[in-house]
């Protein structure tokens, strides 16, 4: 057991597991809107668009933070604008728009000279975080973690039932600009942890597999956040022990948390249903 | 004058370049037919997560030295029989389904790549190699487009129904599930083939951004599917022969173009594009002259 745990002894790893954990309760929380809202591939449009926004901030000496929230925004608003003034389905006008703007930073970078390794950009290098990097995860995330949950009566009714959003007079344009600021915020943050193209892994399954499990949508963050924060805590010291990629490994173990869930969840799961199903017709009988 | 043109003709010089050139053009003119089927049936996002569910498929291909394509074929088939059976089988909706699925395919690559480093580069995967592109590759591409290419010769008007109408498809006798996996096979496969030039993460680009911008250009399937194609065509080419000044960007290159021909198009289309429409509804806005 103490072999387990000898990674604990590493400043990097106890690092990489603060960020990892912070991270995973962020998206786990997201999440959970996000299933419920149907912009499960959001995330994923928004991860990929923020790579010129970095690019560019790096050649304006910005932080790159701010460029890759103003480029997530861009995405989200530039979707939203095509959809409204052309005859294109939503998630068609999603997929050009964010893989042009992928694009356009490919080209971008490919003329930058710089000490950026765009692996580290793509896939995340928890294990290689600076503590000013770590502060401003930490500090970024917990200010939106807080934000998110402070708003989440509202939050949840834009997203269940957009109609009784607007019969109760909420903001639900401002709502939804909110939600979609802090998800761009909340990808901004998780991408030295997991990478762009793993962050939308973080940003569906937990609330995915909360699903699962419950009804009730307080028990639904519980639940997303506990099965994130766990994955990724298994996935790290996982990676430590057969020297793999971390983000992949976190990734792989929400998918088994996934998996497992999907076949004995009591209620939605598969064999869950299949044991329901012969009491439903006896007592009919 | 004439330095501005021999710099300009420099690309033209290399073989690697010439090869690289007409190898794009041939996988964006078969992306470009395919897109227009993908973008009326709804698949767009189906695209984005076969490109990144083949990622295993490929890395197993190569640690065990099989030929890639069939490694990313299977492995793009059992992503979608994955999703499909979790449709089916929860009450999680099919855009998360695809989100999950795609992800845990993508990390187990990632996964392998990491335990067997030497044998994959991972930049290849993501971001494609176009330039340095092997004789076997160049092989497996033109069988690849061919088989696509004959297939949705002999079908295009099934399948085009299928994704117009499934039900009326039905209804008239055809095959609806055996034509659903036909164009499942036929996006997996024209997936790998573009992971070649342009890479995971931009695979999915190929495959809706010259549909989308025919389907703003024109009402007619047939001339739909011609557009996307030239677009398909004329955008790699010239999108290969950019990559040469910009650091070898292929990938970025032509999706780049491709999104600067959609914006034009979004813009300035005669009928659905958006100065068209403004114009008609100010037309309509204003009563006539008398």
């Amino acid at each position: 057991m103490t072999e387990f745990f000898e990674p604990l002894q590493y400043a990097f790893m106890r690092d990489a597991l603060l960020v990892g954990a912070m991270v995973a309760a962020l998206c786990a929380v997201l999440s959970c809107f996000l299933i419920l809202k149907g912009w499960s591939l959001m995330g994923d449009a928004i991860s990929h668009a923020v790579l010129p926004g970095i690019v560019l901030a790096y050649i304006a000496g910005l932080p790159l933070a701010i460029g890759a929230f103003a480029a997530g925004l861009f995405c989200a608003v530039g979707t939203g604008f095509i959809k409204r003034n052309s005859r294109i389905k939503e998630d068609t006008v999603m997929g050009v728009v964010f893989t042009g703007l992928f694009a356009f930073g490919l080209v971008l970078f490919s003329r930058t000279p710089s000490d950026m390794h765009l692996d580290h950009i793509l896939l995340g290098s928890i294990l290689g975080i600076t503590p000013s990097q770590m502060w401003q995860s930490l500090g970024l995330g917990g200010v939106v973690l807080g934000v998110t949950l402070a708003l989440r009566r509202d939050l949840l009714l834009i997203c269940f039932d957009p109609g009784q959003a607007r019969v109760m007079a909420l903001p639900d344009r401002f709502l939804n600009y909110l939600l979609l600021g802090l998800l761009s915020l909340a990808i901004v943050v998780s991408l030295q942890a997991v990478g762009i193209i793993l962050v939308v892994a973080m940003l569906v399954t937990p609330g995915s597999i909360a699903h699962l499990w419950t009804d009730r949508f307080d028990r639904m963050l519980a639940i997303a956040v506990t099965a994130a924060v766990g994955s990724t805590v298994i996935g790290i010291f996982t990676s430590y022990h057969i020297d793999a990629s971390t983000g992949a490994c976190v990734v792989l173990a929400q998918a088994l948390l996934f998996a497992g869930s999907l076949l004995f969840a009591p209620k939605y799961g598969i064999i869950g249903r299949r044991a329901q199903r012969p009491a439903a017709n006896a007592s009919i009988r | 004058m004439s330095e501005l043109l021999q710099s300009l003709l420099t690309p033209f010089h290399y073989d690697y370049m010439l090869r690289a050139i007409w190898v794009s053009a041939l996988i964006g003119g078969v992306c470009g037919f395919l897109s227009s089927f993908v973008t009326l049936k709804g698949w767009s996002l189906m695209g984005d997560a076969l490109s990144h569910a083949v990622v295993p498929g490929v890395a197993l291909a190569y640690i065990l030295g099989l030929p890639f394509a069939l490694g990313a074929f299977v492995a793009g088939l059992l992503a979608a029989a994955t999703m499909a059976f979790i449709k089916a089988k929860s009450r999680i909706r099919e855009d998360a389904t695809i989100g999950i699925v795609f992800t845990a395919y993508f990390a187990l690559g990632l996964l392998l790549i990491s335990l067997f480093p030497a044998r994959v580069d991972l930049k290849v995967i993501l971001l494609g190699n176009i330039l340095g592109i092997s004789d076997p590759d160049i092989w497996q591409v033109i069988a690849i487009s061919a088989v696509t290419l004959l297939v949705l010769g002999l079908k295009w008007k099934d399948l085009m129904l299928f994704c117009f109408d499934p039900n009326q498809a039905r209804t008239l006798g055809l095959p609806a599930a055996g034509l659903h996996v036909t164009l499942l096979a036929l996006l997996a496969a024209t997936a790998v083939a573009a992971l070649q030039a342009v890479g995971a993460c931009l695979v999915v680009a190929m495959l809706v951004t010259p549909g989308a911008t025919a389907y703003l250009l024109t009402d007619r399937f047939g001339k739909m599917l011609w557009l996307s194609s030239a677009m398909g065509v004329a955008t790699s080419l010239a999108g290969a022969y950019a990559s040469y000044f910009f650091n070898g960007a292929t990938g970025g290159c032509i999706v780049t173009l491709q999104t600067l021909v959609f914006l034009a198009a979004f813009l300035f289309a005669p009928k659905h594009g958006m100065l068209a429409s403004q114009r008609r509804l100010a037309r309509a806005a204003t009563p006539p002259a008398p």
